[in-house]
């Protein structure tokens, strides 16, 4: 990868979960300053407090505190990414990691991510920070396409070895093996050392890599 | 009277907590998370000011802003996001946004804003319909 490429991924991703954090933030804001209206109101007037609504508000309160908790988790775990840079890369991790960091934008682009992992435990070559740049770069190039794809279902398979990104529920008239160039040609701009490839089975896109290139396995 | 918002956002808790609080406060809240359905409802009424979310689904938050500045020129929109960058808040207020706020948003600041929105489209409307008095004055000689 070149040196330009990772800083502006981490800023992406960066952005994007701060901006997550924030929404959490003004929805806790808004639930905390709904109690105190509340509060203010019954003094103000001498009447009982509304316990109803403020049961609500706590419910809501908690509600958010439990998504803003698991955003920062996310943010903890992508900032963890850099730490161990030698050895095979638990995939499993890495492609729930990605889908949860992609989360957003896909959400953005009306399109849903489907994680259907087996439990396997796969590993693969390079570094966590590539496997997560080269994984962004396919979803890019699925949901970038003009047919818009409403769904991705996204497995690993050890026997190829890839991992497989099945496009579905297209607007337009699917083509898989169009969608595949634009990953192709996506993931050429920025192709990491261990020479991932891209593979069409014309259903879904497979992005692997070759075994004896394969470290430790 | 009370002041006559519509609210748009794609955060559904947001939205439902703020219209609440809004209504402690007098402001007749209408709220929408979908961008396309905000277009309509400005299309079928005349919102003394519009809260815009600035990063949705379905539609980018200028989008929307554009258009509603051309079904309604007059429409006072404020802008409040999770993330502002200053090229967007420049973009908006170039295409006629009022104000610009950041996420988590103080009520009360966000009030004045409102009652400033519901001011200035007032004066607007008054300007609009004295430019139309003077047009059918001049035209029929009166």
């Amino acid at each position: 990868m070149t040196s330009e490429k990772e800083p502006r991924f981490f800023g992406r991703v960066v952005a994007s979960l701060s901006h997550e954090l924030k929404n959490a933030l003004a929805v806790l804001n808004e639930n905390a300053g709904l109690a105190g209206d509340l509060i203010e109101m019954a003094e103000e007037l001498g009447r009982p407090l509304n316990t109803e609504r403020l049961t609500a508000v706590v419910k809501r309160l908690k509600a958010n505190v439990k998504t803003t908790d698991e955003i920062a988790g996310s943010l903890n775990r992508f900032g963890h990414v850099v730490d161990v840079l030698e050895g095979p890369v638990d995939l499993d991790e890495v492609v729930l990691l990605a889908l949860r960091l992609y989360r957003r934008h896909a959400d953005r682009l009306g399109a849903k991510l489907e994680p259907s992992l087996e439990p396997v435990s796969l590993r693969g070559p390079g570094t966590r920070l590539e496997w997560l740049m080269a994984m962004f770069a396919v979803l890019d190039g699925l949901l970038g396409r003009p047919e818009k794809y409403r769904r991705v279902d996204v497995a690993l398979d050890p026997r190829t070895p890839a991992i497989w990104f099945q496009p579905s529920d297209a607007v337009g008239s699917a083509d898989v093996a169009g969608a595949a160039r634009s990953v192709e040609s996506l993931l050429a701009e920025d192709l990491p050392a261990w020479g991932p490839k891209v593979v069409s089975t014309g259903l879904a896109v497979g992005l692997t890599w070759s075994i004896p290139d394969h470290p430790k396995q | 009277m009370s002041d006559n918002v519509l609210f748009v956002d794609d955060e559904v808790d947001f939205l439902q907590t703020l219209s609440e609080r809004m209504s402690l406060r007098g402001v007749a809240p209408t709220t929408t998370s979908s961008p396309k359905e905000a277009i309509e409802l400005a299309k079928k009424e005349n919102f003394d000011a519009i809260v815009l979310d600035l990063l949705m689904p379905e539609m980018d938050g200028l989008e929307v802003l554009q258009a509603l500045k051309e079904i309604r020129p007059e429409v006072q929109v404020i802008l409040l996001t999770g993330r502002a960058t200053v090229e967007k808040g420049i973009t908006a207020m170039k295409l006629g946004a009022l104000d610009f706020m950041e996420k988590p948003a103080d009520i009360e600041t966000l009030m004045e804003k409102i009652k400033r929105a519901k001011a200035n489209k007032l004066i607007l409307v008054e300007k609009k319909n004295d430019e139309m008095i003077q047009k059918i004055l001049k035209e029929r000689g009166w």
